[in-house]
């Protein structure tokens, strides 16, 4: 079943409710700022210790300093090599978007599931400061296209979301999938600042193998930018080899033995923007709240330690399920409209697949239920023209409903 | 340290509901307190310049901590014996569902999670949420979306999660 804005509150309200008993807060927090205050003073010890001792080295008396012998060679500069040089099996991604230049060094290729670093220095080229989320990481070809779940790796160590994650970034091409990491929740860089990151990059061990593997990618979002520009550079990136793993989910795949469609659920209205265009021919779109969750998502009863996206899969390799993916499409928002009233939608139909089959390689059984896309939509409505015509499409007919009336 | 009795007030007044909101955010009790704690004591050596009015200082300064807690452990899949489970009833399956969408809440990026429980949960505007977060309305929005987005596919990948990841290694993982 689809989650609902008013089911997340019910679902927060009810787990925060048993609020446990708690010692005397106000004598935890003084013990802390207590424990705070002993070590700034400490450290503040520490260094005026180290200046006693540097002011002490500096009067100490110096030897002169012994005459060069001018027949021996002098020391050169640091050779220009040692700054161009990568240490074997590293590559390196130089690109500019979002206003920042990224030089991005990481292995060239990904052997087993052991944590390595990936190291990217970032130059703001932008006239001011910038402040917003960057990521590092990898594209790959999705498992179902359109379908994220999980992703090729995610943090070892030191970052925001230590979970495989697209991160929010949805790549042109719905065949491939971007998974990255964050190395803070938000950077700020001063105008021509540049800044080092160094994040430790681990291969998720429940992803056997995916196909074609390009990196390192950087990804930029400024604060203050229009919804879903999270930017990567698809463009940049040498193809980084992957070697296969055993996935270490007891159901790695899924080989489905009987399927049968369910019955098809009434067409929905997922996602919905209106747009009153001017005299001066203006286009803006705004988001209808309040639609609730209708259709969107896709859910299954399956249960135990297998990947969504293989049962999906192994469902659409039969013809079972549609390959589409998961989520609402979003409705196409022109740029340019006479004026007038515009409702943009997009809508889908559900229908639930129960299957069973037998996991590999442990050999167990295996059933549930998929909710599956049985078919999505998407269209613009000319308010000005929509009471004149009759709406073939049920999601067209809710959608008309955000037309004024009469 | 001097005594502030107004802090302590504020503390015996508006900490169950900082603790509520921290354990939403960090999804376990202990770090929720750890994560309020923290703002406090970080709020407590302010409180002389918040002049009487610690709204919304506290609850910004909880937040931006816990945005810049670090991960330090892996926590993705783990190994393990149990077989697949099978279908449950109705009544049962609910019960679980709920829990999957808390785990997959879990799993969502901390600004996006933050998002979530300030917008659904404490019931703040996207220009409040904004506001207390630093960040801009329209990204409110993105990530709120992107965020139920997450949670409705997320559900179903939370069956494949070890169930430790929820509670357990979150202690370890966040500090």
């Amino acid at each position: 079943m689809p989650l609902t804005e008013n089911e997340l509150r019910d679902l927060l309200r009810d787990r925060s409710a048993a609020t446990p008993a708690t010692p005397d807060r106000v004598d935890a927090v003084r013990t802390r700022v207590a424990k705070q205050r002993r070590r700034e003073l400490a450290a503040v010890s520490g260094a005026l210790a180290l200046v006693v001792a540097a002011g002490a080295l500096w009067a100490m008396p110096r030897q002169s300093a012994t005459p060069v012998d001018p027949a021996s060679p002098s020391p050169s500069a640091s050779p220009s090599i040692s700054s161009t040089a990568k240490p074997v099996g590293t590559t390196t991604t130089k690109t500019q978007i979002g206003g920042l230049d990224f030089v991005i060094t990481g292995p060239a290729e990904i052997t087993g599931t052991e944590p390595f670093d990936v190291t990217m220095v970032v130059t703001n080229l932008v006239i001011g400061e910038w402040t917003g989320t960057i990521a590092v990481g990898l594209a790959s070809d999705a498992e179902v296209p359109g379908m994220f779940e999980g992703g090729l790796i995610g943090a070892a160590g030191e970052a925001v979301d230590g979970y495989p994650s697209n991160l929010g970034v949805t790549l042109p091409d719905p065949g491939r999938q971007f998974s990255g990491v964050m190395p803070a929740a938000s950077v700020t860089l001063g105008e021509i600042e540049s800044k080092t990151w160094t994040v430790s990059v681990q291969r998720d061990p429940s992803v056997p193998a995916f196909g074609r593997v390009t990196g390192w990618l950087p990804m930029a979002q400024r604060d203050g930018d229009a919804a879903g520009t999270a930017i990567v550079a698809t463009q940049a990136g040498e193809g980084i080899p992957v070697s296969p793993v055993e996935s270490n989910l007891s159901c790695a795949t899924v080989t489905i033995g009987t399927w049968e469609r369910g019955e098809v659920q009434p067409w929905t209205l997922d996602l919905a923007y209106t747009a009153v265009v001017g005299a001066d021919g203006k286009v803006t779109w705004e988001e209808i709240a309040g639609l609730g969750d209708q259709g969107t998502g896709v859910t299954s009863t399956q249960t135990g330690k297998v990947r969504s996206s293989t049962v999906m899969r192994a469902l659409g390799d039969l013809g079972a399920a549609t390959p589409s993916g998961f989520g609402a499409e979003t409705p196409d928002l022109p740029t340019t409209l006479a004026p007038g009233r515009y409702v943009a939608y997009s809508g889908t139909q559900l229908v639930p697949i129960t299957f069973a089959g037998t996991c590999g390689p442990s050999g167990d059984s295996i059933s549930g239920t998929w909710t599956a896309y049985n078919d999505r939509t998407k269209g613009l409505l000319d308010c000005d023209a929509v009471a004149a015509v009759t709406l073939a499409q049920p999601v067209a007919a809710k959608a008309s409903g955000y037309c004024p009336k009469g | 340290m001097a005594d502030r009795p107004d802090f302590a007030e504020f503390v015996s007044v508006r900490s169950p509901a900082l603790l509520r909101t921290a354990y939403l955010l960090t999804g376990d009790w202990a770090l929720g307190e750890d994560l309020l704690q923290t703002a406090l004591a970080s709020s407590w050596r302010r409180w002389g310049r918040l002049a009487g009015e610690p709204e919304p200082y506290v609850p910004r300064t909880m937040l931006n901590t816990y945005l810049s807690w670090r991960r330090r452990r892996w926590s993705g899949e783990v190994a393990t014996g149990v077989l697949p489970e099978r279908a449950l009833d109705d009544a049962t399956s609910a019960a679980d569902e709920r829990d999957l969408v808390w785990t997959a809440l879990q799993r969502l990026p901390r600004r996006q999670r933050a998002v979530v429980v300030l917008r659904y949960y404490e019931d703040l505007t996207e220009a409040e949420t904004a506001n207390l977060l630093g960040i801009t309305v329209g990204t409110v929005k993105s990530q709120a979306s992107k965020a139920l987005a997450t949670l409705r596919i997320d559900s179903s990948l939370a069956r494949s999660a070890p169930e430790t990841t929820d509670t357990q290694t979150t202690m370890d993982e966040v500090r």
